[in-house]
């Protein structure tokens, strides 16, 4: 078995300094406890090879939680993001650095709840570090349970498209404590951004579109990738060279 | 009260379109049969109930979308009404009002819109612009005066949508700001040679032409707007028209200091009507693009701004041998979003 040396990998993949918190510095999780799915080992391997970046807006955050979202509201994302992690790491695709960036309600105002347009129209106003997809949670999508784009666009100020996924949070009950439908779902919209389509069996993260009416169905189960979805999600743009 | 078995009782394709653990991506909104239909509503309604749990919030999305009717708008109102439940149950009830095209969507809305819940209230204002009819004039322009910002905005969209939809285009405000426009200024003589002279930095190698220069106003600072020397009066489509050239340079003046920065660099190169021209950031980035267009014996000139400049920004002018007129055109109005939110460490 090969070594893995933390501190090297949390040095060149992540910039951490000598005295970085693994929790904090090494997953991203900045939102209290956790009970991770990923071992450290597994991670670090995954972080090394192909992976990509992650911005999380939260849309009408305010310091100290005085906005639109709780801390258990964070910690659902963060939790979501975990369940993606383990989704992805299937395919041995990482999720390496997580940029935790908030809208503040004064600038976040109309997109309290959200339509596909105006998902839209949230992807142009803002953007993170053009080497990360982002990813906006909004305290409600109108029309669906989130929007993204197929194969998005490299280049985030691409004006005219979605340049991100936009999503709320599914209901609390959905798999209580494990978040499982959310994490779902964000694996979904990022896969999309990451070139996959829908698929037709509904275990399948991309989902089931029997019919191919161009909607997918996914549910709790929605948890695979295969060899060929692992392919083409390497492939893209926002797969970050080894480190 | 029966107690169905959302597992057996229904059809798949229901079940399946509200059930907790399900989501269909990207659009959420199967197409139901009339029984469908008529279950859903019996669902959202109370009058049935599920033995599995299901998504309310999809439920409500996909009654909006899928069985529009006035069963459906009352139910959909009675989410909406009651105060008790979820924000954003009553957020999607109203939105999904805003879809259902009936004068008993528009009264139910108005009998909410005072709601103290403001995204609730947002949503609804959102919906009486998209379903409104004259009713709800009098209702919404008395929120005018009570409202601010965000949902003022609405207030007055929705307004002028319904103005428009009502075939009274008169009262519709549409938005009547005017660009502001400000003149190039000619800067020569003592102000020109300043500014060349006190070019903090590279000038990109340019020999700067001290006879002809220009300035305008940007915000609180001057921008001095340079010539590369190959430009001369009596000459310029000349040198402009035969070959691409590093035209020129903006400079801002630092306040409190003395001396200028370089903003934006200034390229042309020729074109089969004209030239073209862009307004480069020092980090390669184009701020303004655009052309320049033969009229005779002049060239009109057009330059629009490409998203970077937080001002909506166009220049428009003419240039001719003798002559560099132009005008700067920036939008009043609001300017644009910073773009990358704000960090959380």
């Amino acid at each position: 078995m090969a070594t893995l040396s933390l501190k090297s990998i949390a040095s060149s993949c992540l910039g951490a300094s000598p005295s970085f918190s693994v929790k904090r510095d090494v997953y991203g999780y900045i939102w209290g406890p956790i009970d991770r799915r990923l071992s450290l080992r597994s991670h670090l391997q995954l972080i090394k090879d192909d992976a990509f970046n992650l911005c999380i807006f939260l849309v009408g955050h305010e310091p100290g939680f005085a906005g639109w979202w709780s801390q258990s509201e964070a910690q659902s994302m963060q939790l979501a993001i975990d369940v993606m992690r383990n989704v992805y790491a299937q395919t041995g695709v990482g999720v390496r650095r997580l940029f935790w960036r908030y809208i503040d309600t004064n600038e976040a105002a109309g997109f309290w709840s959200v339509d596909a347009g105006e998902a839209t129209d949230l992807t142009e106003a803002f953007t993170g570090p053009n080497n990360g997809i982002d990813v906006f949670f909004v305290k409600n999508v109108s029309d669906a349970g989130g929007w993204s784009n197929s194969s998005g666009p490299c280049d985030k100020d691409e004006k005219g498209e979605r340049t991100g996924a936009v999503l709320e949070l599914r209901s609390d009950d959905c798999t209580v404590g494990t978040n499982l439908c959310t994490g779902i779902l964000l694996a979904h919209e990022v896969g999309h951004y990451l070139t996959l389509k829908h698929e037709s069996v509904i275990t399948n993260v991309m989902g089931e579109d029997a019919d191919g009416n161009g909607i997918g169905s996914i549910d709790n189960t929605s948890l695979n990738l295969d060899n060929d979805q692992s392919a083409k999600m390497k492939k893209s743009c926002f797969i970050r060279p080894s480190c | 009260m029966s107690n169905n078995d959302l597992g057996t009782e229904y059809s798949s394709t229901l079940k399946n379109a509200i059930e907790l653990h399900k989501l269909n991506c990207c659009v959420d909104t199967p197409t139901l049969s009339k029984q469908d239909i008529v279950d859903l509503q019996a669902i959202l309604g109370g009058t049935k109930t599920t033995t599995i749990p299901i998504d309310t919030k999809r439920a409500i999305a996909l009654l909006s979308h899928a069985g529009q009717s006035a069963e459906s708008n009352e139910i959909l109102g009675s989410i909406l009404a009651n105060t008790r439940e979820k924000t954003n149950l009553r957020v999607s009830a109203a939105a999904g009002l805003g879809v259902s095209n009936t004068k008993a969507a528009e009264n139910i809305l108005l009998d909410n819109i005072d709601t103290t819940d403001s995204f609730v209230r947002e949503e609804i204002i959102k919906s009486l612009g998209k379903v409104g009819s004259s009713k709800a004039v009098d209702i919404l322009t008395s929120r005018l005066k009570t409202t601010e910002d965000q949902e003022h905005k609405l207030v007055s969209f929705a307004l002028t949508a319904i103005a428009f939809r009502e075939g009274d285009a008169s009262s519709a405000s549409i938005p009547d700001f005017e660009w502001h426009t400000q003149t190039l200024k000619s800067l020569k003589g003592k102000a020109l040679a300043e500014n060349i002279n006190n070019i903090w930095g590279s000038s990109y190698g340019l020999t700067l032409n001290k006879d002809i220069g220009f300035s305008a106003t940007c915000g609180h600072s001057t921008l001095g707007i340079l010539l590369n020397k190959q430009l001369s009066r009596g000459s310029w489509l000349d040198t402009l028209l035969s070959q691409a050239l590093l035209l020129g340079l903006i400079t801002a003046k630092e306040s409190q200091m003395g001396f200028y920065s370089v903003r934006y660099i200034l390229m042309s190169r020729p074109t089969k009507t004209g030239f073209a021209l862009t307004a480069t950031k020092t980090s390669g980035d184009v701020a303004l693009a655009g052309n320049a267009v033969r009229d005779g014996d002049k060239f009109n000139l057009t330059l629009l701004d490409v998203g970077l400049e937080r001002i909506p920004t166009q220049v428009k002018g003419t240039i001719s041998n003798e002559l560099i007129e132009a005008n700067i055109i920036t939008w009043p109005g609001t300017i644009r979003n910073a773009k990358h939110g704000n960090p959380i460490v």
